[in-house]
């Protein structure tokens, strides 16, 4: 069971569309990014200081960026502890004015800055699929990293076409649904509370309106959470026509 | 030698070794693969690699950073190739023969680093250390929790601390975790560091995941923090504190 964070000092989470950040390289082929941050909303003191860090595995870099009435950008955003833009995430705290200094006051982590290139798409891919260089011989795997990804062997070649084929899609999505209900059910525990932003809450909804499906079930017992898990993997698999896109591949013996 | 790195078919034949090392007909170090231009290349600019013997992480990482920092090369820490090379190339010492004449490489990650997976990616014997050492090259000294022990065997203090994000960038809690478990005259990990007791390291671990819920950790100074652990942690704590 993951170890549960309490937020007994009502520490607010911003909201991702009120933190955004674009990443590109700069001239020497060091990552630089630029921020948009709206803090007006939450109702921080003016002068509690907003820090903004980039962070990949063991880099990590810190940049003070004012205060929740002037947010104010450092001039200097090159990112010359990370060899490279892929994988580096944001986070935005913003902190106490007074003592205890230090103390979160609002905070918001693991934002994925966009391209410059990439168009601001309020869709959220529930599982984003990525090319992956360590999955040896399995050719895919969803990993929880970060959320759900579903990671795809990156030897196979095109492995956009893959993740389109209907063999793949009619074996792999209704197992991968199955894995992500079961962790979040069964494995995490079911989030406390109702967030928009947490990719449990997402999957939970995205099952709770699948047809035939309702909420996920106030009683928490193991037998009870199963069967609502077999049911949502039932009625996407219908609503998906899963074994229709298996019949185009599969006309073998007993194929009626 | 000079060094190279392990193209796709080179990681082939290391991952066809190290399995063959758990069964009962291990077969022979493959030197051929480090030199070989059908499972190697050469790294560009040339350099020239040594057998050393280390005696231990922060020396293996201190004499990497040297040769791969004066090369100058790019994207240093996500080349698998590289990283699975280096491994063979110092297998001897990272894979030594235990009492029973057998090497025990243990999972894949120790070898070919898994680069894009946060939960394995310092487990690498070499890249591991490597990455802890720049992450704090202005004061190696305060990640010495990290550094200590043998190459081949990092230990558990390296497994629950440098898993944690949050744990291994931090300067003041890295200093924090080499005063509580590093013993300043040995240079080795106390007893009782490792495991799941009272302050070990895996509790170190949970409530720092606690507080970082509650304080921007980055902003505290390695002596508040230390004030702050719960009394679990005074029988590490160094004396003078």
């Amino acid at each position: 069971m993951a170890i549960r964070h309490l937020n007994y000092t009502g520490r607010k989470r911003l909201l991702q569309t009120d933190a955004r950040f674009t990443i590109y390289e700069s001239g020497e082929g060091i990552p630089k990014f630029n921020a948009e941050l709206d803090l007006g909303d939450y109702g921080l003191p003016d002068e509690a200081p907003v820090v903004v860090e980039a962070h990949r595995q063991t880099n990590y870099m810190r940049f003070p960026f004012g205060t929740v009435a002037a947010v104010l950008a450092p001039e200097n955003r090159e990112l010359v502890e990370f060899d490279s833009a892929e994988g580096i995430l944001f986070r935005v705290k913003v902190t106490s004015p007074s003592e205890p200094l230090g103390l979160l006051l609002a905070e918001r982590d693991r934002i994925q800055p966009r391209r410059p290139d990439e168009q601001e798409d309020n869709r959220i891919s529930l599982l984003p699929v990525k090319p992956d260089q360590d999955l040896g011989a399995q050719v895919f795997q969803v990993d929880f990293n970060d959320g759900p990804i579903l990671r795809i062997n990156a030897s196979v070649g095109d492995w956009r076409a893959v993740a389109r084929d209907p063999v793949f899609v009619s074996l792999v999505y209704p197992q991968a649904l199955r894995e992500v209900l079961t962790r979040i059910a069964l494995i995490d525990g079911l989030p406390d509370a109702e967030d928009p932003d947490d990719w449990r809450s997402q999957w939970l909804r995205f099952a709770g309106t699948l047809p035939g499906m309702s909420t996920v079930p106030s009683e928490h017992s193991e037998g009870v959470l199963d069967n609502w898990i077999d049911e949502a993997v039932a009625s996407f698999s219908r609503q998906s026509d899963i074994i229709d896109r298996f019949g185009q591949y599969w006309s073998g013996e007993g194929a009626s | 030698m000079k060094l190279r790195r392990l193209n796709a078919h080179g990681i082939q034949r290391l991952e066809t070794f190290l399995d063959s090392l758990t069964t009962e007909s291990p077969a022979p170090y493959p030197a051929d693969i480090l030199a070989d231009p059908a499972t190697s290349e050469p790294m560009e600019p040339e350099v020239e690699i040594e057998q050393r013997c280390f005696t231990n992480r922060l020396e293996a990482a201190e004499y990497l950073n040297q040769l791969l920092g004066n090369a100058g090369f790019a994207a240093v820490e996500c080349d698998r190739g590289l990283w699975a090379w280096l491994a063979l190339f110092y297998f001897d010492q990272l894979c030594p023969l235990d009492s029973t004449g057998a090497r025990k490489p243990g999972e894949r990650a120790r070898w070919i680093p898994a680069i894009g997976d946060f939960r394995k990616y310092y487990r690498h014997l070499l890249a591991g250390p490597y990455r802890i050492f720049r992450a704090h090259r202005e004061m190696p000294a305060r990640a010495l929790a990290l550094l200590c022990t043998s190459i081949s065997k990092p230990g558990d203090i390296v497994e629950q601390l440098a898993s944690r994000q949050e744990v291994v960038t931090n300067a003041a809690v890295m200093q924090v975790a080499t005063a509580l478990y590093v013993d300043a005259a040995t240079k080795q990990p106390k007893r009782g560091a490792a495991g799941r007791g009272p302050g070990s390291a895996r509790r170190l671990a949970d409530v720092l995941s606690q507080f970082d819920a509650t304080w921007d950790l980055y902003s505290l100074q390695a002596s508040k923090l230390l004030a702050v652990l719960p009394g679990e942690f005074d029988r590490f704590r160094p004396s003078e504190s």
